[in-house]
């Protein structure tokens, strides 16, 4: 798939801070991300490293504590550029977006459903909130959606409960929800994480179809390099708070830049290979980033890390290649910026 | 649906048997009987017994029979025609004594249990949306002294303060003119304004248990997927809380129920002795301390057949509002 | 394919991160509570309670039975620093209170006779008694000489100093609290135990029986059990009497608990993993099960107390519980009964805020041990 050039999320230095008792987690830390119009971004990292929080932040649904800086532009069909991130996170604005232009399926088919309401009555509620008032419409929308996401019956599906669908099926109506209010972006995270194999063969091949047909863009959230190489055609990788590294999917599996992205890869068991090899894991474990000291955060984890720079300097994210943009000083481009920007005087 | 309902009906029957038998065990339990000791303390003052009624009464309830057979001249009567037996202290049938009496304790329990709710939601709501806010904390304060205060206590000092500041006794349920008036809409009207200060006093401590639970249990269904889903797709924030985590947390708060209603019979009874209303309490401890079986026994039986009966509605409203258990239930 | 993460303790920390700490489940625990500064004050000032009612003879100014009839319903007395002639004093002293008739009411009124000072003391001979019930001593804590009177909390109708029974009656409530739940424990320990361990009919008659003694009214029952106390049993009888009354329905919500408990215990999956590897079925519930749920019988055993409290106040309040002359919180606001003495003489009901603290205290140091009891849960 080919990207077109106009931008339709801009993210920008977006922090999000949680206080907590410990101290300040820096759940978000300079995120800065651009997805054009029809594009399917995927969001790559381990759990916990601000992916959903990413999410949860573009839908403005973090954590009302949360204390949030940046931008989020958003550009809308209309012309009009929105800042997500300055609008009140209750009022009329965010919400005609959310759901609407913007909407979002979850990790957890079993729960994203509450179980006191039927299937129909939760995705006619979206319906008629964006869409239209009208009683007969919107649930003929809503059954037209359950068929399209492949849910046989759709008509009777409408007044099952949740409980009475198989996760599968579930996540496909969640899809149908989602989908039923023709959104600009799509956000996906890790819809097919908790489903079986061969469930979330079906899952994919149904979102890339929706793709094809709807023409949204897609924010892919996974942890799982495979469903990305499956999915998406630009690849953002993510680490404590931080995008390290963005390029296209094929330049990221076959010339991965920075070092946990190199980890990363290795870590993946691979059909083929001889079994005598011992799978790569990272050594160490991700960081609770709490109240975390300047520098890069790889650098605790990092088996080439430069010392007395990296874990002093955060290294900016800085073009080395076409398209292929990385936050790691191995490479002289970074520290060129780094030092352009005074963060770093002289390098030996 | 209906087979839940007949399944709920034949247990609370059973119930309600087991709880004949032990009200009737525990009640005939200390040794002597009233119509012995009256007998004693009549020849102890020298004046001639009236042997005459007291072997009638012996006789009448197998008074001198093993206790299963008392048992069954007791609860065979109150079956067939709700003879709850006689009163030897107060020299007239039980049911007479007890009927308007009873009537009286539901009203207050019924109107303390709505109290509870209309009382507890708001609150519980307000304190779990504005989570250690002021207003948050006030009610928690407020709760936990709620919790911690005995019915008697919160009613004595109730009585106090009228005295004090209104200079009024607040006891009662009726004014002098309607105390033994036949039932009219003017009397069902003196009823109300004398209802506040009992139904205060009995739903208190209830309250505040309800407001703990419901505010915990809203704040778990907030960090629920569902409700984020929900709120994903751009409902307001009020309705998508009163549609999906109030709604979820009310169900365990209809099948609390069934220990609230215990709690508040409880505290109805001592309420009502404290302040002196003309409902079941002062009338069960002065049957208990006097040995008057039959009330003793009746009282408590019909006690336990208005708790057992209303956790059982609330078991049956439960089912009816939660499409899980209907669902579990009717296959 | 979840990335795999090593173990924490192989973290290799290049700096300035702080180590990270391994801490067993019971330092986590108290970790937990200590963070908990309500529960962890409650926890304090309840140990301290239960020794100073242990002590309550050494610790009350007089003696509980000890009537001073020319101090009937007698106010509390006012401790002060500054005398009638204004001078200050850093050590606090009293006033004698005597009383006069108020020739306008007719009423006995207590006027505080300024002309002489008694000063507070430390360890004043006074009522003898005997110190955990074998220890001879006639000892008071504080005090005043003689004629002076010092009655903190004012006196009852028969001039005895309501502090000095307030301490006693305390200890009674307290104790039957511990000793209703000891009974009750002993009772939901077997029925929770068994209902849960061997499941099928006895679960289900367990069950039964308990959800049939909880839709009961509690305290109508308990009216009635406790009329079966005789008459002509000794204090530390009735003392036994109420305390297994209130057991009998208590241990019910107990029983709930811990089978609830030991049923998803077993079925978690590190009970199961030790029944695979071959742990017997001892092992398996002392090691494994035991320690699982020993938090959470403290956290309700430490809410069920206030509960029994709480029932023993009503009913000898009602005058079916302990029974004079045994002294109990709720003995003490029998007192309080009427209400015209209560607003001319309003310290009859300090025993009444007693509970309420004592009430108080249990609950907080419950909700605390309860936060503490899952220290991974994050509220």
């Amino acid at each position: 798939m080919t990207t077109q050039p106009t931008p339709m999320l801009q993210i920008e230095d977006l922090k999000v801070h949680l206080p907590l008792e410990e101290g300040v987690l820096k759940a978000l830390d300079g995120v800065t991300l651009t997805l054009n119009h029809g594009q399917t971004l995927g969001l790559v990292g381990e759990s916990g490293c601000g992916k959903s929080m990413t999410a949860q932040s573009i839908m403005r649904i973090a954590p009302r504590f949360a204390q949030m800086q940046g931008r989020i532009n958003f550009h809308r069909a209309s012309g009009q550029t929105l800042d997500l991130a300055s609008l009140d996170p209750q009022g009329d604005t965010i919400r005609s977006i959310r759901g609407g232009e913007i909407s979002m399926i979850f990790q957890e088919p079993m729960t994203s459903f509450s179980p006191l309401y039927t299937i129909g009555n939760q995705i006619i509620e979206a319906i008629r909130l964006h869409r239209t008032k009208d009683p007969k419409e919107s649930t003929a929308i809503a059954e037209d959606m359950l068929a399209r996401v492949g849910i046989p019956d759709a008509s009777a599906t409408l007044n099952k409960y949740p409980q009475q669908l198989s996760g599968g099926m579930r996540q496909r109506a969640m899809i149908a929800m989602a989908l039923s209010c023709r959104p600009a972006l799509l956000i996906a995270d890790e819809p097919t994480t908790a489903l079986d194999v061969t469930v979330q063969a079906q899952v994919l091949k149904l979102m890339r179809g929706v793709q094809a047909e709807f023409g949204m863009s897609i924010l892919y959230i996974t942890h799982d390099l495979g469903v990305i190489a499956r999915m998406v055609s630009e690849v953002a990788v993510m680490y404590l708070g931080r995008i390290v590294e963005q390029s296209t999917v094929d330049d990221l599996f076959y010339a991965p830049r920075h070092p946990y992205t190199q980890a990363l890869l290795k870590s993946i068991p691979r059909m083929g290979k001889k079994a005598k090899h011992r799978l790569e894991s990272i050594q160490g474990s991700v960081p609770v980033p709490i109240n975390t000291p300047t520098g890069c955060g790889f650098v605790s984890r990092c088996p080439v890390a430069i010392h007395g720079l990296c874990d002093r300097v955060n290294p900016p994210l800085v073009p080395v290649d076409n398209g292929h943009s990385v936050r790691c000083f191995l490479y002289p481009e970074v520290v060129a910026a780094a030092q352009q920007e005074g963060a770093v005087q002289h390098v030996s | 649906m209906g087979k839940y309902i007949l399944k709920r009906l034949l247990y609370v029957l059973i119930v309600l048997g087991l709880v004949s038998l032990v009200v009737f065990y525990i009640i005939n339990l200390p040794p002597g009987s009233w119509v012995e000791n009256y007998a004693n303390e009549l020849e102890a003052t020298g004046s001639p017994a009236d042997r005459s009624e007291l072997d009638f009464l012996t006789t009448r309830y197998g008074l001198d029979q093993p206790l299963h057979v008392q048992y069954f001249r007791w609860i065979v009567p109150l079956l067939t025609s709700g003879d709850f037996g006689y009163s030897f202290e107060w020299r007239q049938p039980v049911w007479s004594l007890i009927a308007d009496r009873l009537l009286l304790t539901i009203i207050v329990s019924l109107i303390s249990l709505v109290f509870v709710y209309a009382v507890a939601i708001p609150i519980a709501l307000y304190s779990a949306t504005h989570q250690y806010s002021a207003g948050d904390y006030f009610f928690s304060f407020i709760g936990i002294i709620g919790l911690a205060t005995p019915n008697f206590l919160l009613a004595l000092l109730f009585m106090i303060i009228m005295l004090r500041v209104f200079g009024v006794s607040p006891g009662g349920l009726f004014s002098p003119e309607y105390l033994t008036a036949p039932w009219s809409p003017a009397r069902v009207w003196d009823l109300l304004i004398h209802l506040p200060v009992p139904v205060i006093v009995v739903g208190t401590s209830g309250t505040a248990s309800v407001i703990r639970i419901l505010r915990s249990q809203l704040l778990d269904e907030f960090q629920k997927q569902y409700v984020i889903t929900a709120r994903a797709k751009g409902l307001s924030e009020r309705w998508l809380i009163l549609k999906y985590p109030f709604r979820m947390a009310l169900n365990p708060i209809i099948s609390n129920i069934g220990t609230l209603l215990p709690g508040i019979i409880s505290g109805s009874t001592i309420v009502a002795i404290v302040l002196g209303l003309p409902m079941t309490g002062p009338l069960l401890l002065r049957s208990i301390i006097a040995q008057d079986t039959y009330v003793a026994a009746g009282i408590l039986m019909m006690l336990s057949v208005v708790t057992v009966i209303g956790v059982m509605l609330s078991d049956i409203l439960l089912a009816w509002l939660d499409p899980r258990i209907r669902f579990e239930k009717s296959n | 394919m979840e990335i795999n993460s090593m173990p924490q303790s192989a973290v290799v920390n290049l700096k300035t991160e702080p180590a990270y700490e391994i801490l067993s489940q019971r330092q986590l625990i108290w970790r937990k509570f200590k963070r908990h500064r309500v529960a962890l004050l409650s926890f304090y000032a309840l140990i301290a309670l239960y020794a100073i009612v242990l002590l309550a003879e050494f610790f009350a100014p007089h003696g509980a039975f000890e009537r001073h009839s020319s101090h009937l319903l007698s106010p509390p007395t006012t401790i002060r620093f500054v005398d009638a002639e204004g001078v200050f004093h850093l050590r606090p002293f009293i006033y004698r209170m005597d009383n006069e008739l108020n020739r306008q009411t007719f009423q006995r009124e207590y006027v505080e006779d300024t002309s002489e000072k008694f000063f507070l003391k430390f360890f004043v001979e006074g009522e003898p008694y005997k110190l955990l019930g074998f220890i001879d001593s006639n000892i008071h804590l504080i005090g005043v000489d003689e004629p002076g009177i010092f009655l903190p909390f004012g006196t009852d109708a028969l001039g005895r100093d309501i502090l000095s029974r307030l301490l006693l009656g305390s200890r009674t409530s307290l104790f039957v609290g511990l000793l209703g739940l000891a009974i009750g424990f002993v009772l939901g320990l077997f029925f929770g135990g068994i209902s849960g361990y061997y499941g099928g009919s006895i679960d289900l008659f367990v069950q039964r029986l308990t959800e049939f003694l909880q839709s009961l009214p509690t305290l109508p029952l308990w009216m009635a059990l406790a009329a079966l106390v005789p008459a002509e049993w000794t204090p530390i009888q009735v003392y036994f009497g109420i305390s297994s009354v209130l057991a009998i329905i208590g241990w019910t919500s107990l029983a709930r608990v811990i089978r609830g408990k030991l049923i998803s215990l077993r079925e978690e999956d590190y009970v199961m993993a030790a029944h695979l590897s071959g742990v017997s079925e001892r092992a398996i519930i002392t090691r494994h099960l035991l320690p699982g749920f020993t938090s959470y019988l403290i956290v309700y055993l430490t809410l069920a107390v206030p509960q029994m409290i709480l029932g023993e106040t009503a009913l000898s309040y009602l005058g079916l519980g302990i029974r004079a002359p045994a002294v109990s919180l709720g003995t003490l606001l029998q007192d309080a009964q009427n209400v015209q003495t209560v607003t001319l003489s309003p310290w009859l009901l300090i025993p009444g805020g007693m509970v309420i603290l004592i009430v108080v205290a249990f609950n907080f140091l419950g909700d605390g041990l309860r936060d503490a009891a899952d220290p991974y849960r994050h509220s």
